[in-house]
């Protein structure tokens, strides 16, 4: 009964000296980890509208700038962010319920004020295989969708499709070699993305 | 006479087999998923060899200093607990510090976790040393784990991406191989270089 007594007693303690130990890491790292964050996303849509910046000028061109509208998407909070000077819109992709092939990929998409012209796309965080679906974050990817229109008529509003530029749509892009699944998990992201926003955008009557 | 006296030291021994007899890759072959999955480039490898060595070297001296308050029954259950809290530890630095790296290792710094080398040098050396000699255990399996890793890099990279550390080391229109880039490629490097080191080493496993 002692020695049950006794494992019961280091269990408790070991549990307690460990939930110390996270909330210390949480309030040593935390801070920095959502202004890491907020750096990456304000300096891609910043970077999408051309605007000019530096490290320590960002937040503030961001709050100058950059309009952020707050919506509301089945419960969940969702932000739009308008270029005062352009027009252009950015939201964050991959944040509903499709994700990547091994995880969840988020990133930003930049489209004009026609909700169908895409500026500029830019992954902020995945955790695909690297060297291949890893390389959904790589500029030569993701330079493909600039200039491309979203097909708002057609089940998938952009294609990512098998390499051949000859023979691409309108709205296609070159898949990623040797990661056909990232890559068609990547075409599932945008399509929810975009119709999610789309709809959004229309009910708030811009 | 000094240096002649250092070979006969504990630390220099143990130090000497973390690195070279016990070397946790390619003598023990442990901790090789993560080992071939990062060493892609020198820097992933860099950094996962350095939280390796902190995540062991942490993990081995709390183990050693409460070996004799950690009840037999939950000695496993205590060092996974202990390791996981120090690779947490690695993970929220690397994302505050170096978004950059904790973006390219991925899923795998939390699998450090995971990593049979923490385990094992718990359960074989610090378990039964004092924390000093376990600092010194788990700084040269770190080190061991690292340098191999940065060796399977520097072959790696600069086949897979024309770069070493991010420097074009290759000539222009150089074709890369993207098989170097993926877990394959580092296999068949892998394999290559614990055949070499093991002749090194003069590590063979002899049949009884």
């Amino acid at each position: 009964m002692k020695q049950y007594m006794q494992l019961i007693i280091f269990v408790g303690v070991l549990g307690l000296i460990t939930s110390f130990a996270f909330v210390g890491m949480d309030l040593l790292f935390s801070e920095r980890i959502e202004a890491n964050e907020n750096a990456a996303l304000y300096s891609a849509i910043l970077s999408h509208n051309d605007a000019t910046f530096t490290q320590s000028s960002m937040f503030d061109v961001f709050t100058s700038e950059i309009e952020v509208e707050n919506l509301v998407v089945d419960g969940k909070d969702v932000k739009m962010y308008i270029d005062n000077k352009t027009n252009n819109i950015s939201f964050l992709f991959g944040i509903f319920d499709e994700s990547g092939y091994i995880n969840d990929i988020v990133g930003i998409l930049t489209v004009e004020e026609d909700f169908l012209t895409i500026v500029d796309i830019t992954i902020l965080q995945q955790e695909e295989t690297p060297g291949l679906g890893g390389k959904v974050a790589l500029r030569e990817f993701l330079d493909q969708f600039i200039g491309l229109k979203f097909d708002d008529t057609s089940e998938f509003p952009i294609i990512i499709g098998p390499i051949g530029s000859n023979d691409n749509a309108a709205n296609e892009v070159d898949q990623i070699a040797g990661a056909t699944n990232t890559s068609r998990a990547f075409q599932r992201i945008l399509t929810e993305s975009y119709y999610v926003y789309k709809d959004l955008w229309e009910s708030v009557g811009q | 006479m000094n240096l002649v006296r250092i070979k006969y030291t504990k630390w220099f021994n143990i130090f000497k087999s973390g690195m070279k007899t016990d070397n946790p890759i390619f003598v023990a072959a442990l901790g090789l998923c993560s080992a071939l999955a990062i060493s892609n480039t020198v820097e992933n490898a860099i950094a996962m060899g350095l939280g390796v060595t902190f995540v062991t070297i942490v993990s081995s001296v709390f183990v050693s200093l409460f070996r004799n308050y950690i009840p037999s029954k939950l000695r496993i259950v205590t060092y996974m607990v202990i390791i996981s809290t120090f690779t947490i530890f690695v993970q929220k630095f690397l994302q505050a510090y170096f978004p950059d790296i904790y973006s390219a290792l991925g899923a795998y710094v939390g699998l450090i976790i995971t990593n049979c080398i923490v385990m094992g040098r718990a359960e074989a050396f610090a378990v039964k040393n004092p924390w000093r000699y376990s600092l010194i255990d788990g700084f040269a399996t770190g080190m061991g784990y690292m340098f191999v890793l940065v060796f399977v890099a520097l072959i790696r990279e600069p086949l897979a991406f024309g770069t070493i550390l991010g420097y074009q080391v290759m000539p222009d229109g150089f074709t890369t191989w993207a098989s170097m880039a993926i877990a394959p490629g580092g296999f068949f490097i892998l394999g290559l270089i614990i055949w070499a080191l093991r002749t090194w080493a003069k590590s063979y496993d002899l049949e009884v």
